[in-house]
């Protein structure tokens, strides 16, 4: 057990060089951080507290207000959950201090039970934006007492322990028998990304079940009861949040305590079981992760023809920045599986809900009613803009050379021309990732050909956008000290910070069109001027300070 | 060529590494670059190449600086830094056709260029797999192609001989003196004396950031006592400071 704490002392300790370089630079990383928190966070906050603020009171009318606690958790569990299955194959699969680690006389559940513990600590931080406000608006409005908030700090630290505990055993089962091929890397990736449609899939066939299960009467009945009777209705995969629902809102009652013990011996038992499969399974997925097939064949004449094509410079930088993301797997995961994620959650609602496309098919008229297709527009924008902040490919484009950064510099090839090269990926990715987006628009837009061209502009200039002030920010601020890939792309704060500001970006476009319901040419002209402003701007200052910034970084 | 004329650099305004270097290594010849660790070697050569900027002083390769006239200067050279273990995860032969674009090498002379050297340096089983599955020598001779593809008038090696099994260090050691012999400049830098002396036109030997001797081995010898090991005199030199 020592040897555990100790462990994860060190992995903590190790996971917390967030920020590069100490002294000046991280100072003005953290104030830019904390500004960029603020404005992307403050709205969504605002928005959540105000929508749960009145959701009491209006449930409170049925005398169903802890309908708030039995929805949201479950909904908070599943998040956790699905970011869990990324941050378990990067940490527990493909970081490589895995393998300085498996030399050292530790237990496979030590390992395994100390990046359980590290990935539980980061797993607090989706905890604090998403659950916190929910639990403090509900004791605040329900006048909660003593109990209640010491039921509701054992919530808050335990509540992502289950999604994080089906997480591990999914990866760790997959893992275990994906690990037998001689292109072990590639099977790993491929088992990664089966755990992730393993978890969607369950999901939805679990929602399907249920809202076959319970018609609509007998929902309306279970209102009808009041008495925070929904609490009572069974409704996720993760039985942990139900009884913690129960917990808070019988907190005065013995049944409140019985379903806080029952939440806790479920936690209990199920890191038990995570711990005892482990031990078993868990070196047998890890042990030769970053194995290379190798067939030492000599190359036929074809192929050696096929392969030395003469390519300009650009192109062959670009083509090797596109290879590395996609062979080596913490960065696919990250920056490439990624621009994927978000629109099948933007798809998910259609899969899980058959009558949503009908409903949708209604509404289209009024989506496409001049009146409101300027906000329309606005908000297809804001989604792709939110899309091409989620890939982190430009904002960790210099911080993943790490300390092969010297390459770069002794490579006859012009810094602007790299820089270039660097956000091509970015910006192909961004495509792939906007693609589904765009089929959406243009099923609902099709006869109305000038909004989709409108659309596929300015993503375009959007694009340009989020890639420039990623690079900008990855060379103001680059982060190539690093032992893991891990640490490049994701305990990387530019990748955060542009995420931040796309969401801004997102919010600050709907806000203008809400405001001054800008019509569709109206709302087209504004953007697509500020956009093709700043991406004027940014060039300028990428080709002379960003240029600069490359040529005197050292490390 | 290689000029280096009144080059300083310190690292954090205090730590001098390289202090008033002044060097000339002209065409022809090996030079070899000696000096303990910490000495100041990789930083020379870290400026030599573009890597990091000389506080004061100028760099020039073949007369072009490598500050003002960069990329021309630094077609000027092949490097072989002291760790392969770059693009690990290209092939063998996309890391070389990497290069061969970015050095721009016709399709044609990069062809026969490629099949020449690793045949030479008998890698060319491996070029269809990934670098990584390459063993430590494996990954030292892809590099040293690679920097020879752009037939660079210059050749610059940090620690070549690391890792190498004697068979690969020997067809290193020939093909250096073969790029000498052709009127290129051939500039390394290493801790095997024995190398160094076998090998070397001339020697620089470096100690906490300063020259303390540059010339032939002849003249060495001739500074010190007569057929005494270069070991010898490395150990003299460097303890007395």
């Amino acid at each position: 057990m020592n040897r555990f704490f100790k462990l994860s002392i060190v992995l903590f300790k190790n996971s917390l060089q967030v920020i590069g370089k100490k002294g000046k630079n991280s100072i003005i990383k953290l104030v830019l951080l904390f500004i960029c928190l603020m404005m992307a966070f403050a709205p969504m906050v605002a928005g959540i507290i105000f929508f749960l603020w009145n959701g009491y009171d209006y449930l409170n009318q049925f005398n169903q207000a802890g309908a708030i606690l039995s929805i949201t958790l479950p909904v908070i569990s599943f998040v956790i959950f699905f970011f869990g299955i990324f941050y378990v194959a990067n940490a527990f699969f493909f970081s490589q201090d895995i393998e300085n680690l498996l030399p050292l006389p530790f237990k496979p559940w030590e390992i395994l039970l100390s990046k359980f513990v590290i990935t539980l600590i980061y797993e607090y931080i989706t905890c604090i934006i998403l659950a916190l406000p929910v639990i403090l608006i509900y004791g605040i409005k329900s006048g909660g007492g003593v109990i209640y908030y010491l039921y509701s700090i054992i919530i808050f630290l335990t509540l992502p322990i289950l999604p994080l505990v089906i997480a591990t055993l999914i990866m760790i089962i997959i893992m275990r028998f994906t690990n037998v091929s001689r292109y072990k890397e590639r099977f790993k990736l491929i088992g990664g990304i089966l755990a992730l449609f393993i978890g969607i899939g369950i999901n939805i066939i679990y929602q399907r079940a249920i809202l076959s299960s319970n018609s609509l009467s007998q929902i309306l009945q279970t209102i009808a009861e009041g008495n925070n009777s929904i609490v009572n209705m069974g409704n996720s995969i993760f039985p942990t949040a139900k009884y913690a629902s129960k917990a808070l809102v019988y907190n005065m009652h013995l049944e409140g305590m019985l379903n806080m013990l029952l939440y806790l011996i479920i936690i209990t038992i199920s890191i038990l079981i995570m711990v005892f499969l482990g031990e078993g399974m868990y070196f047998k997925g890890v042990m030769g992760v970053s194995e290379t097939p190798a067939k030492r064949k000599k190359l036929s004449s074809e192929e050696f023809s096929r392969s030395i094509k003469q390519n300009s410079h650009i192109y062959a930088y670009a083509m090797k920045e596109m290879k590395l993301l996609i062979r080596t797997p913490i960065y696919f995961l990250n920056c490439i599986l990624m621009n994927f994620i978000w629109p099948v959650f933007l798809l998910l609602p259609f899969i899980t809900q058959k009558n949503l496309i009908t409903e949708i098919k209604k509404m289209i008229p009024m989506i496409t009613d001049p009146q409101y297709s300027g906000i329309v527009l606005a908000i297809v924008i804001a989604m792709g803009i939110f899309i091409f902040s989620t890939n982190g490919i430009s904002a960790s484009a210099i911080s993943r050379e790490g300390d092969k950064l010297y390459v770069c510099k002794y490579l006859p090839m012009d810094y602007r021309q790299q820089i270039i090269a660097k956000i091509v990926p970015a910006l192909i990715m961004n495509f792939f990732g906007s693609l589904l987006l765009l089929i959406g628009a243009i099923y609902i837009f099709f006869p109305n050909i000038i909004i989709i061209f409108m659309i596929i502009i300015l993503f375009a200039l959007g694009a340009l956008l989020i890639s420039f002030l990623g690079i900008l920010l990855d060379l103001m601020f680059p982060k190539l000290n690093w032992d893991s890939e891990q640490k490049a792309v994701k305990q990387n704060l530019n990748v955060a910070i542009n995420l931040f500001i796309g969401c801004a970006i997102a919010g600050i476009l709907v806000f203008i069109a809400f405001k001054f319901s800008l019509n569709l040419l109206g709302a087209f002209l504004v953007t697509g001027a500020i956009f093709a402003t700043l991406d004027g701007l940014l060039y300028y200052v990428l080709s002379t300070q960003g240029v600069k910034l490359f040529k005197n970084m050292e490390n | 060529m290689i000029e280096i004329t009144n080059v300083s650099k310190s690292y954090n305004g205090k730590l001098k590494a390289v202090d008033n270097l002044n060097l000339f290594i002209p065409d022809g010849q090996i030079f070899g670059f000696l000096g303990p660790n910490g000495a100041g070697k990789t930083t020379t050569i870290r400026m030599i190449t573009g890597i990091i900027k000389a506080d004061t002083g100028s760099i020039k390769l073949n007369g072009k600086d490598i500050q003002d006239d960069a990329i021309l200067a630094k077609k000027q050279f092949g490097f072989v830094p002291d760790n392969p273990d770059m693009f690990l995860r290209l092939k063998g032969i996309e890391y070389l056709n990497f290069l061969a674009d970015i050095y721009d090498v016709s399709k044609e002379s990069r062809r026969e260029r490629i099949e020449k050297l690793c045949k030479e340096f008998e890698i060319s089983v491996a070029l269809g797999d990934r670098i990584q599955s390459y063993s430590h020598g494996m990954r030292q001779k892809i590099v040293l192609i690679g920097a020879l593809l752009h037939e660079p008038a210059i050749w610059i090696l940090d620690e070549p001989m690391t890792g190498l099994d004697p068979k690969a260090a020997f067809a290193l050691k020939e093909k250096m003196r073969v790029q000498a012999d052709m009127g290129k400049t051939v500039f390394f830098s290493t801790h095997v004396l024995d190398v160094a002396e076998k090998l070397c036109d001339q020697v620089a030997i470096i100690n906490k950031g300063k020259i303390l001797y540059c010339g032939t081995m002849d003249k060495m010898r001739e500074h010190f006592k007569e057929n005494e090991s270069l070991e010898k005199m490395f150990l003299e030199m460097t303890e007395n400071e």
